[in-house]
């Protein structure tokens, strides 16, 4: 017959125990929950760095993230969405596409005297270029928009390419990242002349597999699957995002507009445009700033020179103010700029610089 | 007498079993707090650091064609303003280069313009900050002389 006081301490036992374990439940889970946090606010923060160094250093690396989908919810241009919060990448332009193992990328677009820098980090991609009835325009097209891409040459992620097609059927190869592929391949596609007459690719065949996504250039507009670019010339034209809705289109004015609009839609493409406007007129105001600096120290055949320059900077920095999709102001903008290129390496020639 | 000490027995084991779980408890929450202030030290430094290398490497700042890390033109920078470089990098930091030549440190504006070797951005005194300095080169434009300088970059707190 159990005593009193033997009944207390089973009571006691059991009530204590109880207790001792729901606390110790509750503070790991609690515990575990401000570990993950930390470890992925870590991973964060090392992958914030690689892109930084990528940028300052313009030496292309790799960086992987498992259980990517945990750590990166989605990017919304500049911000990396994660579970913790918000990670900002200002004052950088990043083009990201989230994925286990990413290349990180700094490209260019040289303007001669600015150079617009934006970073790509792109997971593994295979990349269909589709140019049909190919003119001129359609070919210098597909070589600058493939030269918007990154080069994954010396980075483990690659970014490859191919064209197509022909009796259904792409033409693609291993080798094919963007070096080769722009410098060697389409060039020589273009000039063999063989390869004007290009179809549609199919969507779903073994022979697609391959490819990740496409882009269809056609110097007329076509209803195709993916993305449609029709251009004006080599640097300008329309993309159609969906072609079941021919009124859906947006004005690109360079090759970055396609690139950004491929990997993000209209987010990316607005995105970009925002950046590289505001960026252009920085540049320009800056460079107006410098030439009256070194006005009083210029030789006196190098006074027009800067004089016409100054002109061209102070249009361009009227027309990057304007609306990025009024076809009118973008063409006039572009017109400004190859005028501005040309009149600083005329400077440069002249010994003025 | 007996039972009573049997009693005493089992509240103060209880009282030590749960005074070792807070301690532990506490020593593992002070442990998470010190490392999540690590982490938070660490991105206010990558972040000051990020600033040090973007400004040193910016094209806008830097002379064409020199591949060999960074080369500041003294042109560009006597025409930067604080409020245009803003425009692109945010508030709340600031940036001095002081080109480490013959000439006493004198601040540079269009009218002093090239007998000058200091470059001040967006510097408010009398507040904290956190800086770090790198050397750099800077391109006299006019004597198309390369200067050693120093680049000072900060957050402010």
């Amino acid at each position: 017959m159990l005593s009193v006081f033997q009944l207390f301490k089973i009571i006691f036992g059991i009530v204590f125990s109880a207790f001792v374990l729901i606390t110790i439940m509750r503070f790991s889970f609690s515990y575990t929950d401000i570990g993950e946090s930390s470890q992925q606010a870590a991973v964060l923060i090392g992958f914030r760095k690689v892109i930084n160094d990528v940028y300052t250093t313009g030496i292309p690396g790799d960086y992987s993230i498992n259980n990517v989908n945990d750590v990166i919810m989605r990017y919304r241009p500049p911000d990396i969405i994660s579970a913790i919060t918000p990670l900002s990448i200002e004052p950088m332009t990043v083009l990201m596409v989230p994925g286990e193992d990413m290349g990180v990328y700094r490209n260019e677009y040289d303007l001669g005297w600015y150079s617009f820098y934006y970073m790509e980090v792109l997971p593994k991609m295979n990349v269909l270029i589709n140019p049909l009835n190919a003119t001129e325009s359609v070919w210098d097209t597909a070589k600058n928009v493939v030269s918007a891409f990154p080069s994954t040459e010396n980075i483990y992620t690659k970014v490859k390419f191919g064209f197509g097609c022909r009796n259904s059927y792409p033409f693609n190869d291993e080798n094919w990242e963007r070096e080769r592929f722009e410098d060697s391949i389409l060039a020589w596609a273009e000039v063999s002349g063989e390869y004007n007459n290009l179809s549609v690719c199919p969507l779903d065949t073994p022979a697609m597999d391959y490819f990740d996504d496409r882009i269809t250039i056609s110097p007329a507009f076509t209803v195709v699957d993916g993305i449609l670019v029709v251009p004006m010339d080599g640097d300008t034209g329309y993309i159609y995002p969906d072609t079941s809705d021919p009124m859906l289109k947006y004005f690109y004015k360079n090759p970055i507009d396609v690139v950004s609009f491929f990997l993000g839609g209209d987010e990316f493409y607005n995105y970009t445009n925002k950046k590289f406007l505001n960026e252009l007129k920085f540049a320009a105001t800056l460079k107006i700033n410098e030439i009256n600096v070194l006005r009083p120290n210029m030789g006196t055949d190098c006074v027009g020179h800067y004089q016409e320059l100054e002109g061209m900077l102070n249009a361009i920095k009227t027309l990057a103010a304007q609306d990025y999709r009024n076809q009118a102001s973008m063409l006039s903008l572009n017109e400004m700029i190859k005028e501005s290129v040309s009149k600083y390496k005329e400077i440069g020639d002249e010994g003025c610089d | 007498m007996k039972g009573q000490a049997h009693i005493l027995e089992y509240f103060f084991l209880t009282f030590f079993v749960l005074m070792v779980i807070v301690l532990v408890a506490i020593f593992l929450t002070a442990y998470q707090s010190m490392t999540s202030g690590s982490l938070q030290s660490e991105y206010e430094t990558q972040d000051t650091m990020f600033m040090l290398k973007t400004f040193s490497n910016y094209p806008i700042l830097n002379k064409r064609g020199y591949k060999e890390g960074s080369m500041f033109e003294d042109s560009k920078l006597t025409a930067a303003t604080c409020g245009d470089m803003e425009t692109i990098f945010g508030t709340g930091w600031f940036a001095e280069i002081i080109a480490k030549d013959s000439m006493a440190e004198k601040e540079c504006t269009v009218n002093d313009y090239p007998l000058c070797n200091k470059w001040t951005f967006c510097k408010v005194s009398g507040e904290d900050f956190q800086a770090f300095e790198v050397p750099v080169n800077i391109y006299r434009k006019t004597t198309r002389v390369v200067s050693a300088g120093i680049l000072r970059v900060g957050f402010y707190d």
